[in-house]
């Protein structure tokens, strides 16, 4: 091997770390527990990252950064287990590196991108602190969340935890994408009418697709039962008073912040308001509050 | 006479890498491919510097580098990481191991030979 060329080498020697990786996954999705296969992953993994970024696979060292990373949380660590779910990521990530390898400009696809939220500690410009150590990451590691969580919905209280759990942080709502307020909905109800003008009709009226009946338009599953979701269950709980006429979102705010774990009287929690569509941040929240699961009460 | 520099990798691509570049250099260099061959190889005399990584399978590199300054002959042998790694933490844990110095990857060839030429000497 004298003369071969090391980028050569670098693609038969991903290859067969592929395969070491899979079958390590394999192997662990039966055993979940055993240290060696996820030593294994990990040292894969590494070894893909690192002789990657070395040979201008730069595409295949940041991407398999983050796959890496959790895999070192659950090795090295202990931090978090190799369960089900991360070694089925885990596996699509696997493709997506091949596919890098292959084509270094192969686009990520959005489903392996989602799934790695909650695997990483944070964005990489803010790791995750250790414990004992509090770090303020003023609403840079929103990149990680924001993106992927807050979209979709799901899990965006839990997120708000692990944000308030970092430090100080703050909360920018993206207002350039909200919705103009005359805008209608899928069901053909303006946007904010619901939660606005106290209109429990529209909040509940079917809609047209088979998406959840709270007014909040989110994705929730128990839409298919037509039962409201917790969300609109939050909105219901809003005391039904006529939104001041300049303050369109004044209204929507309590129910987002009790929503995001941050009650209205918690003595750090400051708000600002502005149009929604004046183009500028319409509300910043600071909040220390930790969760209450987490051993501290929330304001 | 070349001085002899033992690399340890178990990347076939990156130990390549570093047998090119040290060539480049004059320097003669000897393979391992985990830190249990290294040692078997260091044990065999004529190294004159080691350059390991730290990640390996069957032993990494700390544990390598506890054993070879076990040896007399490896006492003030220079040994040298050159790895992915870059918490404080490990190169806290590599230098109370042995550890000569520490080289992050990616390295650049440049980069490479003056820290040898450094420690060996011209």
């Amino acid at each position: 091997m004298s003369g071969a060329d090391p980028v050569q080498i670098y693609r038969q020697e991903a290859a067969e770390l592929l395969e070491q990786l899979e079958q390590a996954l394999l192997d662990l999705e039966r055993d979940p527990g055993e240290a060696d296969l996820i030593n294994t992953a990990f040292r894969a993994l590494h070894t893909l990252k690192g002789s990657g970024a070395m040979f201008g696979f730069d595409a295949v060292a940041e991407f398999t950064h983050h796959v890496e990373t959790a895999f070192d949380r659950a090795s090295r660590n202990g931090e978090v287990a190799a369960s089900v779910p991360l070694i089925e990521v885990a596996l699509a990530a696997k493709d997506q590196i091949r596919r890098l390898i292959e084509q270094p400009t192969a686009p990520i696809r959005p489903r392996v991108r989602r799934s790695w939220t909650g695997w990483e500690p944070s964005c990489r410009a803010h790791p995750m602190p250790r414990h004992g150590m509090r770090r303020s990451c003023h609403g840079a590691c929103t990149s990680a969340c924001r993106t992927t969580r807050w979209r979709w919905g799901r899990t965006r209280c839990c997120c708000s935890m692990n944000c308030a759990r970092w430090g100080t942080c703050a909360v920018v709502a993206a207002v350039t994408a909200v919705p103009p307020l005359e805008a209608p909905g899928s069901d053909g109800v303006p946007y904010w009418l619901g939660r606005h003008t106290g209109d429990r009709a529209a909040a509940v009226r079917p809609s047209s697709r088979s998406s959840c009946s709270c007014s909040t338009r989110c994705n929730s599953t128990s839409s298919r039962s037509r039962a409201p979701c917790r969300r609109s269950r939050n909105v219901a709980a809003v005391p039904n008073v006529p939104a001041p006429p300049n303050l369109p979102v004044a209204r929507g705010v309590p129910g987002a912040r009790r929503r995001s774990g941050v009650p209205a009287n918690a003595p750090e929690a400051k708000l600002a308001l502005a149009s929604p569509r004046a183009g500028t941040a319409a509300m910043s929240v600071t909040s220390q509050q930790q969760h209450p699961r987490a051993g501290r009460t929330p304001g | 006479m070349s001085k002899t520099i033992l690399s340890v990798d178990d990347s076939a691509s990156v130990l390549q890498m570093v047998k090119l570049t040290l060539a480049g250099g004059g320097y003669t260099v000897v393979q391992a491919a985990n830190g249990a061959d290294g040692l078997v190889k260091a044990r065999g005399g004529g190294i004159d510097m080691v350059l390991t990584d730290l990640n390996m399978p069957v032993m990494n590199g700390i544990a390598m580098i506890r054993e070879l300054r076990k040896l007399p002959q490896c006492t003030g042998l220079p040994i040298i990481f050159l790895t992915t790694e870059s918490a404080a933490s490990m190169k806290q844990e590599a230098k109370a191991a042995g550890a000569t110095g520490w080289i992050t990857k990616p390295f650049q060839q440049d980069q490479l030979l003056a820290v040898i030429r450094k420690v060996l000497g011209p």
